[in-house]
This record gives C-alpha cells, sequence and structure tokens, in this order.
C-alpha cells in the first residue's frame, strides 16, 4: 500500500514534470538586458560594472553603455546572480531567475556610507585564496547535495567535506579531523550554538536560506576563535532585503518551511524571518511503513539596520528543539521510552562603527546561548544537563589595504546546572574566561602572505592563563594568478568546559556540559595543517591537505560493568592525523567532485585513578591500567563523490558516500549483578534478582560494517506568475543499504540508519 | 608512459575493487566468541556451614535473552594444600523473578587458611576459574584486664586484621553452685573494636557479661559461688574479596564474586585475682 502510494505520487510528478517541460522549451536561450539609473534620480549611469554568476563562478562580465543600457546574450535558463556596482554608488546583487527575468532594470543607491563596503572587504578577503584547513561554504555550494527536500542544509554539505566524519542520518554528531562534537565551535553571527544539528543528521540548525557563508575550519583556525580545541563552523547570515518583501516557502516530508525577508524601513532596515518544522514522524508511519520517531525544528529572526552612514546594528535570535528516540529500529519494543530532547536559544547584538576618517572599524557585541538537554535512559530515570554562555566582545579592524591588523578583548561566562539520575550526580556551578587576541595579516611581496597570531585567555578554572599562538602562511609562486598555492596552518588551543558524553552509546547523545577539573590542565590542542591547491585547467581545481592535532588531557568515560552508565572518566592523551583530497570539475553545466580521506585517531590512558563525574571519587576510585586504543570516530577511510548536471530547468544530482568502520566494543555476553544481595549472613543471592551487568571485551577493539549510500534527486525551476517554482523528487538510499546505526542491547537486534526513502518536495520563492 | 597510466589504471580497478568487496559485508558481531565460555559466579565458601553453594550463570547473548542451560556445565573444586578435588552438584531454583536459576552445591566445610580453586566447564573445555583463600587465623593477644569491682574490661588485639569483622561472640564455661552441671552462656558482641596500627582491638567487658551470665542461669548479681570454668571468643571474618566486591582480582575468566568467610577461635585464661574481684570462683583448668 505505501509503495502504490509512492508510485502514484511519482506518476503525477512525473506528469506535471512533463507539463512544465514543454513550457520550459519554449524559453530557450534568452537574454538579460536592461539598463543601470541612479535609485533616486534614475538618471541613467553608464559604464557600470556588471557581473554576473553561476553557483559562485563569474560566466560574463558587461560595462553598462553611454545609455547606462547593457545585455547579456544567450543565456540558458537558470538562476543567476547579477552584481552591479559603480563608484559613488552601493554595489547591488541580484538574483534573477531566467527565463522568467529577461529584462532588469538595475537600480543603484548613491553612497551614503562606506559601512557595508569595507564590511564586505574585511569578511570576505579569505574568499579567493586558499588556507590550510579552511572551507569556504557558500550557499550555492549547498545546493549540490542531494537532500530529502527543496530546503537545502548546511549539514547535509558538511558531511560530504573530506575529514568530516558523521554518526550517519540520525543523532547530529558531527566529528571534525579527530575532533569530537563538543570540541567544534559553532557561531552563527558570532552566537556561540551548543548543539547545531538536528536529531535527523541530514539537518543543522541553519537552513540554507540565511546564509550568506560559511568558514569551516578544520583546524588551524586564527586567534580570534577560541573556547573548542578542533574545529570552527562560523556562519554569517544575509542580512534581508531592504527594498521590497521577499518570501519563500517549501513542503517536503522531512522539513518544511519558510523565509520572509521584510523591508522595514526601505533602504535601511530590514527583518528576516524563518522557520522550519519536520512532519516526518507524522507521515512516516503511513508513507514509509514504519516509525521515524524524530521531531525537530528551528526559528530564526534577524534585524539589521543601518542607523547612520557609519554605524550599523544587527539584533538575532535563533532557537531550535529536537526531539526523538535514537535507539528504536525496526525492532522497536523494549527500549521505546529511550527519549533524547534538546532546545537551543541564542540571542544577541551587534553594533558596528567606522568612522568616515578612519580605516579603523570597531564591533561591540553580545551574545546568549543556551542548552537544554534531556535524556530518559530508563523508564524511571530523567538526566537533564542546562548550560548557558555569555559572550562579550569588543573588536578593532584596521584595514590598510592588503594588510590587516584585528585585535579583540572578550569575556566569556558559562553556567552548568546538571542532574543525572541514577549516577546520583547534580550540581551547579559557573566558570569565566577573560582575554584578548591580535591578529594580522601582511603580504610579501605577491607571493607570500603571513597570518602570526596570539590569543591570551585566563580561565577561572583549570590552568589559569594559556598563550595560544597561530599562524597561518600562503605561499602563491607566481603571485595571485598563480595556478599552485601552498599554506600552512597551525596553533595552540585550549578549552576550559567540556562537554561529557557516553561514547560507548551512539544512540546517547545526551551530553553534559561541565568545567574542566580545577587545578588540573585544561584540553589542549596543537595543531599543525599543510595543504596544496592546484587549478591546471579553469575547470579542474585539486586540493590535498595533511593534517596532525595532538591532544592532552581529554576527559573520556570509564565504561564499567553497568549498561549504558557512565560514573567515572579518564583523562586520554591523543593525536588526530590524516591526508585529505579532493577533486573538482566545475563547468556551467556539470559539477563532479571527489573526495578522499585517510586518518587516524589514537588515544592513550596512562595508569591512574578515575575520576567521579564532575568531582573526585568519594571512597575507592576505579585503578586504570594504562592503555592506547582508537576511539569510537575514528574513521580511517571515507569517500565522498558527488555530481550535478544542469539540463534546462532541470537539475540532477548524485552523492554517494562511503566510511570505513568505525570502532566499537564487542561485548562477551550479559549477567545478573548479585553484588546488592550478596550478605555473609544469608544465602539470599541464590534466588535473588538484579540488574544486568555487561561483560565487555578490548576496548573498541573491534570495527562496524562499512557505511555507504547513494542519494539522488531531480529538481526542476519554473515560474509562476511572478513565483518561482522549484519542484523536487528524490531517493535517499537509494540501494536500500543497511547501514548500522547501533546494536541494540536489548534484543539483540541492530539498529538502522534510514532505510531507501523516497521524497517529494516543492518549493516557492517570491522575490 | 603507457605503462605507467596501465599501472595506475589497475591500482584505481583493484581499490574500487576492495571498496566494493569491503562494502558488501554489512554483518556486525556484537559478542566476541574468540576466547573460553565465561560464566558469572555469585557465592562464597562459609565455615560456618557443612553446604557449600554458589549461583552459576552462563553470559548471555543479550539482555533480554533467557538464560542460557548449564547442562552439560561441570563445577568443581581442588584445594591448593592437599589436592582434593571435589564435584558439586548441579540443581534448579526459582529466582525472585519467577525464572530459572542454576546452583551447585558441595558437601564440606573449608578450613581456616586453606586455598580453593573453584573451576566451571562446559563438556570438559577451559571455562571459568575462580580462587578462594580462607583467612587465616591473626596472631592473638590477650591483655591483662584493668580496672575495679565496677568496671573491668581486657583488650584483645587481633594483629594485622585491618577490616571489621562479622561477628564476634563470647562464651563462658561456668558451673553453678547448685550442681546443677557446666553451663556454656554465649554472648554476642556484633561487631565491637577499631582499627589501630596494631591490628583490629576490641575490649572484653567482663562486668557487663557477669550481669548477663548470672541472668541467664537464673541468678542474683550477688551470688558469688558460681564456678568459671573457661573463657573463648569466636570472630567471623570475612575473606579479602569481600573489600572490594566488583573488582574480580580472583576471577579468571569470570564475573561476579567468589569469596570466602572464616570462623576462629581463641580462648584465654583470666587472672584468678580478678575473677576473685568479679565475683567468680576460679574453676579453670590449667595444664
Amino acid at each position: 500500500m505505501t509503495f502504490r502510494k509512492y508510485l502514484v505520487l511519482s506518476l503525477l510528478f512525473l506528469v506535471f514534470w512533463a507539463a512544465t517541460d514543454v513550457a520550459a522549451q519554449n524559453n530557450k536561450a534568452p537574454a538579460l538586458a536592461g539598463r543601470v539609473q541612479d535609485a533616486e534620480t534614475r538618471i541613467t549611469l553608464p559604464g557600470a560594472t556588471l557581473v554576473l554568476s553561476l553557483d559562485g563562478a563569474q560566466i560574463a562580465g558587461e560595462i553598462s553603455n553611454s545609455a547606462g543600457a547593457y545585455t547579456f546574450p544567450d543565456l540558458p535558463p537558470n538562476t543567476y546572480i547579477l552584481t552591479t556596482s559603480f563608484i559613488g554608488y552601493e554595489p547591488r546583487v541580484d538574483t534573477l531567475e531566467l527565463p522568467r527575468i529577461k529584462l532588469h532594470d538595475v537600480l543603484l543607491q548613491p553612497t551614503r556610507t562606506f559601512l557595508e563596503e569595507v564590511l564586505v572587504e574585511t569578511q570576505r578577503a579569505d574568499e579567493n585564496r586558499f588556507v590550510a584547513g579552511l572551507s569556504i561554504i557558500k550557499p550555492g555550494d549547498l545546493s549540490r547535495v542531494p537532500m530529502p527536500d527543496v530546503s537545502y542544509d548546511l549539514a547535509g554539505y558538511l558531511v560530504t567535506l573530506p575529514g568530516v566524519v558523521s554518526t550517519g542520518d540520525r543523532g547530529g554528531q558531527l566529528f571534525i579531523r579527530g575532533g569530537t562534537p563538543t570540541q567544534n565551535l559553532v557561531l552563527v553571527d558570532g552566537m556561540r550554538v551548543f548543539q547545531p544539528f538536528h536529531i535527523v543528521g541530514f539537518y543543522s540548525a541553519f537552513p540554507a536560506d540565511i546564509i550568506s557563508y560559511a568558514d569551516v575550519y578544520a583546524g588551524g583556525f586564527s586567534a580570534r576563535y577560541g573556547g573548542r580545541i578542533s574545529s570552527v563552523i562560523d556562519i554569517k547570515t544575509v542580512n534581508g532585503n531592504k527594498e521590497k518583501l521577499t518570501y519563500s516557502a517549501s513542503i517536503a516530508p522531512f522539513l518544511s518551511g519558510f523565509n520572509i525577508s521584510i523591508p522595514v524601513r526601505p533602504g535601511d532596515t530590514s527583518l528576516i524571518i524563518s522557520a522550519r518544522e519536520s512532519i516526518i514522524d507524522r507521515v512516516s508511519p503511513a508513507v514509509l511503513g514504519q516509525d521515524l520517531p524524530f521531531r525537530f525544528g528551528d526559528r530564526y529572526v534577524k534585524l539589521h539596520s543601518y542607523l547612520n552612514q557609519t554605524s550599523s546594528m544587527t539584533f538575532t535570535a535563533l532557537t531550535t528543539s529536537d526531539e526523538g528516540n535514537l535507539g528504536i529500529g525496526s525492532s522497536g519494543g523494549e527500549d521505546a521510552f529511550r527519549k533524547s530532547t534538546w532546545k537551543n536559544k541564542a540571542f544577541g547584538g551587534k553594533y558596528t562603527y567606522i568612522p568616515e576618517e578612519s580605516a579603523v572599524m570597531t564591533e561591540l557585541s553580545v551574545y546568549y546561548s543556551s542548552l537544554e538537554s534531556r535524556y530518559r535512559p530508563t523508564e524511571n530515570e530523567i538526566r537533564t544537563s542546562d548550560v548557558s554562555d555569555l559572550n562579550m566582545n569588543i573588536g578593532f579592524a584596521y584595514l590598510l589595504g592588503p594588510t590587516q591588523i584585528h585585535f579583540g578583548i572578550f569575556g566569556n561566562t558559562n553556567f552548568f546546572d546538571y542532574k543525572l539520575g541514577s549516577l546520583g550526580t547534580e550540581g551547579k556551578s559557573g566558570v569565566t574566561s577573560v582575554g584578548s587576541f591580535i591578529e594580522g595579516q601582511f603580504s610579501i611581496g605577491n607571493v607570500l602572505r603571513v597570518e602570526p597570531g596570539i590569543r591570551l585567555e585566563i580561565f577561572s578554572r583549570g590552568l589559569h592563563n594559556t598563550v595560544g599562538p597561530r599562524a597561518r602562511i600562503i605561499y602563491l609562486p607566481r603571485g595571485t594568478g598563480s595556478h599552485h598555492q601552498f599554506s600552512l596552518a597551525g596553533g595552540v588551543y585550549y578549552q576550559q568546559i567540556v562537554g561529557l558524553n557516553n561514547e560507548q552509546d551512539v544512540s546517547d547523545v545526551f551530553t553534559v556540559w561541565s568545567a574542566s577539573p580545577s587545578n588540573t590542565p585544561v584540553p589542549k590542542a596543537v595543531h599543525l595543517i599543510a595543504g596544496w591547491k592546484g587549478r591546471p585547467r579553469p575547470w579542474l581545481e585539486l586540493t590535498l591537505e595533511g593534517y596532525r592535532k595532538n591532544l592532552s588531557d581529554l576527559s573520556f568515560p570509564v565504561f564499567g560493568d553497568a549498561i549504558n552508565k557512565v560514573a567515572e572518566f579518564s583523562k586520554v592523551d591523543g593525536f588526530a592525523q590524516g591526508v585529505d583530497a579532493k577533486i573538482e570539475v566545475t563547468t556551467q553545466d556539470l559539477f563532479l567532485s571527489l573526495t578522499f580521506s585517510h586518518s587516524r585517531v589514537e588515544y592513550q590512558r596512562k595508569a591512574q585513578l578515575a575520576t567521579g563525574v564532575f568531582r573526585p571519587n568519594f571512597g575507592s576510585a576505579s585503578r586504570l591500567e594504562a592503555l592506547t586504543f582508537n576511539p569510537p570516530h575514528d574513521r580511517r577511510e571515507q569517500i565522498n563523490a558527488m555530481a550535478q548536471y544542469r539540463f534546462g530547468s532541470n537539475k540532477a544530482s548524485i552523492r554517494w558516500q562511503f566510511g570505513s568502520g568505525l570502532p566499537f566494543t564487542q561485548v562477551n555476553g550479559y549477567y545478573t549483578d548479585l553484588a546488592s544481595s550478596l550478605d555473609p549472613n544469608n544465602q539470599n543471592y541464590v534466588t535473588a534478582s538484579g540488574a544486568t551487568n555487561v561483560s565487555r571485551s578490548q576496548l573498541y577493539g573491534s570495527r562496524l560494517p562499512t557505511y555507504h549510500r547513494l542519494d539522488i534527486t531531480l529538481e526542476r525551476s519554473f515560474s509562476i506568475k511572478g513565483a518561482s517554482i522549484t519542484a523536487m523528487a528524490g531517493v535517499i538510499n537509494v540501494y536500500d543499504r543497511n547501514n548500522i546505526f547501533e546494536y541494540n542491547v536489548f534484543s539483540g537486534g541492530r539498529v538502522d540508519q534510514l532505510p531507501i526513502i523516497p521524497s517529494l518536495g516543492i518549493r516557492v520563492d517570491v522575490k | 608512459m603507457r605503462k605507467i597510466h596501465r599501472h595506475h589504471t589497475g591500482v584505481l580497478i583493484t581499490f574500487l575493487f576492495s571498496v566494493l568487496l569491503l562494502g558488501c559485508d554489512n554483518t556486525i558481531e556484537p559478542i566476541d566468541d574468540s576466547g573460553s565460555e565465561a560464566f558469572a559466579i555469585h557465592g562464597y565458601l562459609d565455615m560456618r556451614v557443612a553446604r557449600q553453594v554458589v549461583r552459576i550463570e552462563a553470559l548471555r547473548p543479550n539482555v533480554l535473552s533467557n538464560p542460557i542451560s548449564l547442562e552439560d556445565v561441570q563445577v568443581s573444586t581442588i584445594e591448593s594444600e592437599s589436592g582434593l578435588f571435589q564435584i558439586w552438584k548441579d540443581s534448579t531454583v526459582i529466582l525472585n523473578s519467577g525464572e530459572p536459576g542454576f546452583v551447585f552445591a558441595a558437601n564440606f566445610r573449608p578450613e581456616l587458611g586453606r586455598t580453593y580453586r573453584l573451576i566451571v566447564s562446559r563438556n570438559g573445555e577451559s571455562g571459568s576459574e575462580a580462587i578462594a583463600k580462607l583467612p587465616a587465623k591473626p596472631p592473638t593477644f590477650v591483655n591483662p584486664p584493668v580496672g575495679d569491682s565496677l568496671n573491668i574490661k581486657q583488650r584483645i588485639v587481633l594483629q594485622g586484621m585491618t577490616e571489621k569483622p562479622i561477628q564476634i561472640t563470647l562464651s563462658y564455661v561456668v558451673v553453678p553452685a547448685d550442681d546443677s552441671g557446666e553451663r556454656t552462656i554465649r554472648i554476642a558482641y556484633g561487631q565491637p573494636g577499631v582499627a589501630t596500627s596494631s591490628g583490629w582491638e576490641f575490649d572484653v567487658d567482663l562486668v557487663t557479661d557477669r550481669i548477663i551470665i548470672l541472668n541467664q542461669l537464673g541468678l542474683n548479681v550477688t551470688v558469688k559461688d558460681v564456678e568459671f570454668r573457661s573463657v573463648s571468643f569466636e570472630m567471623t571474618v570475612f575473606s579479602d574479596e569481600w573489600k572490594e566486591p566488583q573488582k574480580e582480582a580472583n576471577l579468571d575468566n569470570a564475573h561476579g564474586f567468589f569469596g570466602s568467610v572464616g570462623v576462629f577461635e581463641h580462648a584465654w585464661f583470666i587472672d584468678s585475682g580478678f575473677l576473685n574481684t568479679l565475683g567468680f570462683v576460679d574453676g579453670q583448668k590449667r595444664n
């Protein structure tokens, strides 16, 4: 019945597809033309520069003629970005859907401020250069990844990056070059987000619509970033349209949502409201014939305003909610009570000021974010963990052409509140850190660029004062036009607060945030990355990076005999090292990408006494032997192959992921724990019942099966009465691979990741 | 050049073939069955009883699976000092949960200071082992009584003993003046005393004990003609395994707990003068 429903829907979709195809055929190779005018006086502007881009690549350029007119002939139907600039006017970027729009007059606002130009300069200086460890993600990149909906998402793209390991399509955990999720710093317009990924791993808390770009540092990040030791995902969101109302909406089984941009005060102030909500838990029993008990969503608001010619103000707020049972699989039943929920809240504001007579930009920002986590491991137990973060920054950027110096001071306070149920631990605490950083960008000739930096931070806990030197070097053998670029990046990183979770059980994503133990060194990492990027042909790009991260003073759980219960932790040191390679082919119609990662993550535990969860043990602590092991995210090989082909108004995307098996600990079996019944004065233990204990084999001594999955989608875009409509049909896990998510200790069955899932979606954009 | 190209093609094909081959394997082996079968052992050897019992459980493949049959399992002990080998007899009990449980029993009384190796095996193959060493009697020193007629105490020192005993019981053998015969009065002391640098120390409260004795005999505390024949204490003690029951240090390829409980006695003489002060007639037989 379920399959028949899909068959009918698919046939309807194909008919719809064919009908719209006729319309598309009539609009082949249109031209785009128009005039460039002053928005206030309507005077035509000869000599304005117009650049047409497709998927981030510039494909054509024009200069407006003496009448201010321009023409781009023979453009296939597609969505283009037209950037228009002229001296004395603010640059303007328009998204144009061809063939719907053939005539487009560009109205340029006279420059009242150079604020935005400077902001663009300082924020996007990185765009065209290669920096080891850094991937710059643009909105167009996100649409290349086949997804089960039409809204696209950052999370779907992140897992295509080499060196990024996920737990699969549920759980929302990303491991970046050996770092755990709690060692990743995720910022949205400067706000920290503790759990930035949704319970279904395709999705982050940030829809593509709100993203301007994202800098993903897999390591070697600069001195302006701190508080985490592995990686940084720094997301900058778009400002709303200040000229006219635009909105979009999408509907798909996994995720539906809308985005609206309102010019609150035309020309000056804009408001973006975005909301998404999943409906997969409600439709999956009927459509897929099985439960997918996951519910998630996110809400985002951004108000941006130019206060005057030299200053601007931004207010941003984000909330997310996730709920589901990660341990339930086809077997269901016995652990149906296991439930994970988490809610992020983040809000704050930023004030930016640039005096006209000076090249110093000043930014003042205050942000608050929090995470509430709940986990029900057994029917009668609930564990809670709340963490909040208050962050204040004052930053100064000295913009001296190719030379830039950034200086900042910051203060950060975290509060923790946790109750760990049967583990018998609960507490409230807070930590503070203050510090400053300075970093510069200096060019030596046009072949060498050096970016040194240093971060000084004082922690209220652990190792009290830290000095984190950072450096990046970029070498272009033949100057700016060089086909080959070489880069080195490295630094020393510290993390005062730690996220502790049960790394034995992937379905237990419950993370308890706490301060690093007092009077012991805080977790530390030393990164070194070396990379090469070559562009032997204009359409071919090759990237190769090698990295090593030395890790020390990490907290790792000690697994006792009790199931799903962590009462003690040990200190471990370790390293992550590997090689990531990427090949990309980009033409007007075709995009191909192949990435390969080879890595190794190893932890060493010295002989020691275990420590209790967040405080020293009272009574006897477990004596731990020295041990070397590979943690559960040590994926040795990973391949990601992706292709996208545009034909007419259609777009076909395909992606295949492969990952070698992750480590796991085999068990010898399960037995009844009678310790509490043993009494030298009676023999009650002979008939007593007890909890079930697990007998474990060598820690992470075995490997799960390999992970691989094929996803395909087909999209079609067309216009109806000024609205741009995108229809999508796709299949996730095309060959229905049973990728394991976890082994169910209760039933003895395996819990697999998502099965084959056909998906339909539709999106409407009105601009 | 062509040769190199061919070589690269070969490497690529081999790599892709390997990926496909690896990728096809989709099985998980959650249970490590590479070693000998392990069992859970719960129980202890107890000198106080003549029948020893242990509960044995075969490890289950998952939490909810039914108990594994122990039909082919043999449990035996070897006493290390004498080499005495004994096979234990199996039986099934109904657990409080209603499920069947498996216990093994043997009729013998372990001895102080002896070491017993418990072997659990299925069909004669190597399985689990546990070693229990019965506690040895510590060197015991009895200090002279101190105090006056209202409060006479005698300190006992058990050298090297650090753990609290399970039970201490004093035994007095007395003969009332009515010639009704020898009577043994047992007085439970519980777990008195403290650990000191010398060992475990506790006091025998002779005045209070006399009152209890007379009370047991149905006599008034003013009676002073009861003959005092002997005094001794019996101490029940844990083996070392009870200190950290979860440690499993004495188990090999096994889980659970296997300890022992030892019992020893110590008798001494009380000075005649103190007995007279207490109100007893000294009837102790010194050889």
